[in-house]
């Protein structure tokens, strides 16, 4: 049995104020190829196929045509499951007519959990799809009480799997979640707000494979069953230096499992720039992927005008401009001071310096303290 | 200012009481308040701000106008807020004007506004308030902001941001940014410092200047320019001041010398004058030594007549004794010839009494005539009577027996009048056999008629339901034979098809299958269109179905055929039967057939009334009878009683003849007798009265005599007492040496009198005695002395002091002015060294104060200085949020124009856009900017005064909408940036109607429009 194991989509997300749908069409269409050559048995979706609730509808058609060129084109089933991005009820939307096409949705947490079964030389398969649920919605729709955060409701989850899984088969697990001990990069929305929501990664030990979806880096967590395929694309500057791929998973009699990254070259790549303006402008003639989207770090010191304007002039999609430099200098020049701790007197001897530019002679001082005691004596006699 | 808890009543769209427990919250410090447009989001925050402040959080709602229109109203609008300030826990409650209805009767009573502050450290959930900090409106109010540090702007730009304000604090000038710092950061201190150092600063210049008027006035005085002139004029006087004491001195010695000369003079003179004087004093006295012997005479007698006084005292007052006594007896004596006068008068009026008796028999007499009198008329007056009540009951019988005579004649009349009815009943009566045969038949002719009718109408129907059956069945048959001819078609077709199929198989030479001939010359050709078996079958059975539907048919015009006949043969034996009333008109004989039935009714009526008529005839006759009876009876009745009222107006007459006329009733009688009864007892109480008069007279008169004769001689015994006491004087008065009264009252004298005689006698003579010696002494001591010229040493004298007081003058003057001086040179040398301390002080408070105060080479001041630097810090905590929530892009500064020094150091807000590299003013941010520029810099601000050390508590942030304004991707990147602040501790609450927020955010309240107003709860988790 082989499957590919991909997730994380994110149809419809803006990323610096460009939709990335486009790129996104580029990158699936290369899933496609990539299905059609290695002809598995299913595609595993785990989660966070939309990048929001409500979707655009650029997002919706692409997300329409990719499904139908599969399923229908090269006949593959496919498995799908909500993530935290996206709405369980309105992803789940028609889930039993499509089931019958080979697309199979799981938006909302099930009542009672069917697998998919496929067949192939060795037996059946069972394939259990997790779709992701906030913690009060696992609780009432499990009716398990004791259910309080995410790692409660894996485990109330993966129980109700183990009490319909006949022992013995081979069974798969399609989950999105945050398991412990997983690298996280920028582009996560946190699980819950405020507050890990961490799994551990024990609750998965009964299946022989784990898919999962949410964190952007394709990594394995806690054993070697249980993977993260990685988002599709780079979802944010700190991913810049990772490579996006799907699993290309084959399955023997005996369920272990081995697992094959199959690289994705997106159209226009993610990148970082650091430099001085002048080579940046100058490199970039000679610059064969100059419509990469770029986050450009200027390392000069002084004050340059309409920056992002000239470096936009030579790369187009030029996303983010940060000047550390000037940043020190204005932290630096204005309060050099830690007023915080300063008591008035020091106050005011700084400030006499700053504006007459010399120090505050001894006998002023003095009469400083002189008048300022007695102005606090005063008051404090006031005060009824 | 943290929130706890927040309960409102009647307030805005809340009807009832509605609680929002923060505590339900389970620590989260993040929530979203979400609901339909108009259910009450920002109604919680004026709620906050009302209960705090007393205003609403916008501007645009007037706090009278929070009451809601849906509350019962008898709830009152109200809001309690209890918050924490660090440690402490304090409760508000607010209640504006509004008006409840009254508890009594009809109409609305109004309630002044009302504000309670109390605190409630350490108190539980239900407990009591608490201790009252504060209780009237304005009060509460100040308390607030006292313990918070805000006004309600500065929170509505600090803690609440509210719905469209929120550029508020982003936009605001450098001067109100100036006052919201100051109150957060409780800079005014440094401000105090300022104003100190000025103070300072005025107070040594204004002593200065008194220093220096001090110096110009005591110039002034000593109407001197300068110290040095001063000194000179004092060694002048100096000089003077010596030369003068010399003098003096010399001409004080020569003085002393006159003087004594002058003691010596005068006492020369004294002795002199005194020896004049005093012989002068002897001969005055010696002149009246002869008066004097006089007066020893005179004293020596009043001795003697002072023996006699008491005598006389007592001669006095026998004498007034006997005046006493004799003085009342006249008294008494002229009580009783009054008295006597009485007596006769009253006897006389007695006997005019008693002459009167015949007057009074005469009365008496009169009383009994009228009494008996009086017993007649009684029986009169009942004669009277029974004569009334006779001629009462005649007029009641005679009308008795008219009434009966009436009854008879109209019993007679109404006899007649049913007589009538009778006959006319019977009469009609009789036709009632007749009238009923005529009504049945003329009902069966109805009833035929009507029959006739229907079977007329019946007929059209049932020939047209026959045609049309006829015409089906032809129909049917006509499809049958088609069929038919069609079914034969197919079957030739078939058969062909069949020969044609096995002509197919036909091979020569072979045989036939079907006659088994194996020459085949005419094989059979066939369409190529076979019917098949099936398209045969199905033709049968159209066939069949046919032929049925043929038969069916066929059936049905038969039996209409027979229906039809049956109703014409119907119809035409009806019209036989009915002959010329078939034609009739069916209305008209039902209208017969009604007449017919009146009649009848008519005639059983008739009958029946005659036979009730009959009865009530005899009834009739019977109820005469008894009348003509009853009439004769009254008529007798009527005449006896006639009778007996004549006999007894008879008696009354006579009896009336008895009485006199004017005393013919009861009530004249006893009028007079009842005057007679007074008349007679006037007379007799006059008669008694008169008695006793005269007897009383007769007692106070012998009375009087008794008293007279006592009087008289108690007057006689007086009389004779004072004879005895005179003679007893008079012995006395010879015996010593009076011959007469005359002679003794002259002598008489007083006793203090005689005392002072005594007295000026002694005194005369021993002045006499002193006058003499003092002469003598004085003529001794004067001896042969002659007379000095004093007044010439007195005038020399008088020079001599004078010169030398002038010489004395001249000295304290000049001593006085030499003071004066020396006290003037003092004064101007403190005077100059305070000066000089004074300057140098100034030097140095004046130059720190005016540097403090702005008048520096930069030109700020001390506290903008400070202000200028916090306010970096907080730009420079918003800027790490802003860049962050507009991808790196933007940073808050405060704006420095290099040209403008003093602007250097100003609070205005720009913002450094990293792409352009250039700053431009806050205002060109576009909305959605310019929210996540406010969202930074209130964060920033937050951040900032949290670590600083001080009061204000910030530990809250409101923010009411503009969400909206933002794209998916920075409501992304201000969520983050909200929600990164839970790490600080801080409640954060944001009103949003922004969907993806409700799915993002997991604590809730949600506000719900509801038919009775809104209803709030928590949705955690």
């Amino acid at each position: 049995m082989r499957w590919i194991h991909t997730a994380d989509w994110h149809l419809g997300r803006l990323f610096h104020g460009v939709h990335l749908t486009e790129d996104q069409a580029y990158i699936l269409d290369q899933l496609i190829g990539i299905l059609r050559e290695a002809r598995p048995d299913l595609l595993i979706v785990a989660g966070d196929i939309y990048d929001r609730a409500v979707p655009p509808p650029e997002a919706v058609n692409l997300l329409d045509e990719v499904l139908s060129r599969i399923v229908l084109g090269l006949k593959v089933p496919v498995i799908l499951i909500a993530g935290n991005h996206d709405s369980p009820d309105r992803l789940g939307f028609a889930s039993r007519l499509l089931a019958a096409q080979g697309l199979h949705v799981h938006g909302a947490l099930p009542q009672a959990f069917a697998p998919l079964i496929l067949e192939d030389r060795a037996g059946p398969v069972c394939f259990y799809p997790l779709p992701y649920a906030e913690p009060a919605v696992a609780r009432e729709r499990l009716q398990r009480d004791s259910v309080a955060d995410a790692q409660g409701a894996m485990e109330a989850l993966v129980e109700a799997v183990r009490q319909v899984h006949p022992a013995g088969r081979r069974a798969v697990a399609i989950g999105h979640a945050f398991v412990s001990g997983g690298l996280e990069s920028e582009s996560e929305r946190p699980l819950s707000v405020g507050g890990a929501a961490t799994v551990e990664a024990c609750c998965f030990g009964g299946f022989h494979y784990t898919a999962l979806g949410h964190l952007h880096r394709p990594q394995a967590v806690g054993s070697d069953t249980i993977h993260y395929s990685g988002s599709i694309l780079k979802y944010s500057f700190s991913e810049a230096r990772d490579s996006k791929s799907v699993h290309l998973v084959e399955m023997d009699a005996e369920g272990r499992c081995r697992v094959e990254k199959i690289p994705l070259a997106p159209k226009r790549d993610l990148r970082c720039l650091e430099g001085c303006l002048q080579d940046i402008l100058k490199n970039a003639a000679g610059d064969p992927r100059r419509h990469d989207y770029l986050q450009v770090t200027l390392l000069d010191r002084g004050a340059i005008l309409d920056a992002m304007g000239k470096i936009r002039d030579v790369y187009p999609n030029a996303l983010q401009l940060s000047r550390p430099a000037l940043r020190a200098a204005a932290s630096s020049g204005g309060s050099s001071l830690n007023r915080r701790q300063l008591s008035d007197a020091d106050l005011f001897s700084a400030f006499y310096r700053e504006v007459t530019g010399g120090p505050l002679a001894p006998e002023q001082a003095t009469i400083y303290e002189e008048v300022v005691s007695a102005l606090y004596r005063a008051e404090r006699e006031a005060v009824p | 200012m943290r929130p706890l808890r927040l309960q409102l009543s009647a307030f805005g769209p809340y009807a009832g009481e509605q609680v929002v427990d923060f505590s339900q919250l389970n620590g989260r410090s993040f929530f979203l308040i979400h609901g339909a447009t108009g259910a009450g989001k920002t109604t919680l925050l004026d709620a906050l701000c009302f209960a705090l402040y007393g205003v609403s959080s916008g501007l645009e709602r007037q706090a009278k106008a929070l009451r809601s229109d849906l509350a019962d109203p008898n709830l009152p609008t109200a809001v309690t807020f209890d918050f924490a300030l660090g440690n402490e826990v304090y409760r508000v409650h607010r209640a504006p004007e509004q008006e409840r209805p009254k508890k009594r009767g009809p109409g609305m009573t109004a309630l002044p506004a009302q504000a309670t502050l109390w605190r409630r450290t350490g108190a539980a959930e239900g407990q009591a308030d608490g201790t009252v900090v504060a209780s009237r409106w304005d009060k509460v109010t100040e308390a607030v902001e006292r313990l918070i540090g805000l006004h309600s702007d500065q929170f509505r730009q600090v803690i609440l941001i509210p719905q469209g304000e929120f550029r508020q604090l982003l936009t605001a000038s450098s001067k109100e940014r100036q006052e919201i710092l100051e109150v957060l950061f409780q800079a005014a201190a440094y401000r105090r410092i300022e104003e100190a150092l000025k103070e300072s600063a005025r107070e040594v210049s204004d002593q200065l200047k008194d220093a220096e008027r001090r110096r110009q006035i005591l110039l002034e005085q000593a109407a001197a320019k300068a110290v040095e002139e001063i000194e000179a004029r004092k060694l002048e006087k100096s000089g003077l001041l010596d030369s003068s004491r010399g003098q003096r001195q010399a001409l004080e010695a020569r003085e002393l010398e006159v003087h004594h000369r002058v003691l010596q003079a005068r006492q020369v003179l004294e002795k002199i004058r005194e020896r004049d004087e005093a012989l002068l004093a002897l001969q005055a006295l010696e002149k009246h030594r002869g008066e004097f012997e006089a007066a020893r005479k005179e004293l020596e007698r009043a001795r003697q007549a002072s023996l006699l006084l008491e005598a006389e005292a007592n001669l006095k007052y026998r004498a007034e004794e006997a005046r006493d006594a004799a003085g009342r007896l006249e008294k008494l004596e002229g009580g009783r010839e009054e008295l006597r006068q009485e007596k006769r008068k009253a006897g006389e009026r007695l006997a005019g009494e008693e002459i009167r008796t015949k007057e009074r028999e005469e009365a008496r007499r009169e009383i009994h005539r009228l009494e008996e009198l009086a017993a007649k008329a009684g029986d009169l007056e009942r004669l009277r009577a029974s004569c009334r009540e006779l001629e009462a009951s005649v007029r009641q019988l005679a009308e008795d027996r008219d009434r009966a005579q009436k009854a008879l004649l109209d019993g007679e009349v109404g006899l007649e009048k049913k007589k009538a009815e009778l006959v006319q009943a019977e009469k009609t009566a009789l036709g009632l056999e007749s009238h009923k045969a005529a009504l049945e038949e003329a009902r069966r002719r109805l009833g035929l008629r009507r029959r006739l009718e229907e079977a007329r109408g019946e007929l059209k129907p049932a020939q047209e339901k026959l045609a049309a059956a006829r015409s089906r069945e032809e129909a049917a048959e006509r499809a049958f034979r088609e069929a038919r001819g069609r079914l034969e078609l197919l079957k030739r077709a078939w058969e062909e098809g069949q020969a044609a199929i096995l002509a197919r198989q036909l091979e020569a030479g072979k045989p036939c299958p079907v006659c088994g001939s194996p020459h085949h010359p005419a094989p059979a050709a066939g369409g190529q269109d076979l019917p098949s078996e099936a398209a045969l079958k199905k033709g049968e059975e159209e066939l069949a179905a046919l032929e049925s539907d043929r038969e069916a048919r066929r059936r049905a015009p038969q039996e209409l055929q027979t229906r039809l006949d049956r109703l014409l043969a119907e119809a035409a034996a009806l019209e036989q039967s009915l002959g010329a009333a078939a034609a009739a008109d069916l209305a008209a004989l039902e209208r017969q057939v009604r007449e017919l039935e009146g009649a009848v009714k008519a005639a059983e009526e008739a009958l029946v009334s005659a036979a009730s008529s009959k009865i009530e005839i005899e009834r009739l006759k019977r109820e005469q009878i008894q009348q003509k009876s009853s009439l004769e009876e009254s008529g007798g009745r009527l005449q006896a009683k006639e009778a007996e009222t004549l006999r007894a107006q008879a008696v009354l007459e006579e009896r009336e003849g008895e009485l006199p006329e004017g005393l013919r009733s009861l009530e004249t009688l006893s009028q007079a007798k009842s005057q007679a009864e007074q008349r007679s007892e006037g007379l007799e109480k006059a008669l008694q009265a008169a008695q006793r008069e005269a007897k009383k007279a007769g007692e106070d008169l012998a009375a009087s005599e008794a008293t007279c004769r006592e009087a008289k001689g108690r007057a006689e015994e007086a009389e004779r007492r004072l004879a005895q006491t005179r003679a007893d004087f008079d012995a006395r008065r010879e015996q010593a040496g009076f011959a007469d009264f005359s002679s003794y009252e002259a002598a008489r004298r007083s006793p203090p009198e005689i005392a002072r005689l005594e007295e000026s006698i002694q005194r005369y003579f021993q002045n006499l005695h002193a006058a003499g010696e003092r002469a003598q002494r004085a003529r001794e001591a004067a001896g042969g002395l002659a007379a000095p010229d004093l007044e010439g040493l007195e005038r020399e004298e008088k020079k001599l002091k004078e010169e030398t007081a002038g010489l004395h003058q001249r000295e304290a003057a000049l001593l006085e002015q030499l003071k004066q001086i020396d006290q003037w040179l003092n004064e101007l040398k403190k005077n100059q060294g305070q000066l000089e301390a004074l300057e140098r002080r100034y030097q140095a408070v004046g130059g720190l104060a005016e540097v403090a105060n702005g008048k520096n080479p930069q030109g700020i001041t001390f506290q903008r200085f400070v202000l200028a630097a916090m306010l970096d810090d907080v730009l420079i905590a918003a800027s790490e949020r802003l860049r962050l929530m507009s991808r790196g892009r933007f940073t808050l500064q405060r704006a420095l124009e290099r040209a403008d020094q003093r602007a250097a150091f100003g609070l205005d807000l720009e913002v450094f856009d990293a792409y352009t590299g250039t700053a431009r003013g806050v205002a060109t941010l576009s909305g959605g900017e310019s929210f996540l520029a406010s969202l930074s810099l209130a964060l920033g601000l937050a951040d900032a005064v949290q670590s600083y050390s001080g009061g204000t508590y910030l530990e809250t942030l409101f923010i009411d909408e503009g969400f909206g304004t933002l794209d998916p991707e920075s409501l992304e990147l201000a969520l983050r940036a909200l929600i990164d602040l839970q790490k600080g501790g801080r409640l954060v609450g944001i009103i949003s109607h922004v969907p993806e927020l409700k799915e993002r955010i997991d604590a809730r309240l949600e506000v719900m429009p509801g038919k009775k107003g809104s209803t709030a709860r928590f949705v955690v988790g």
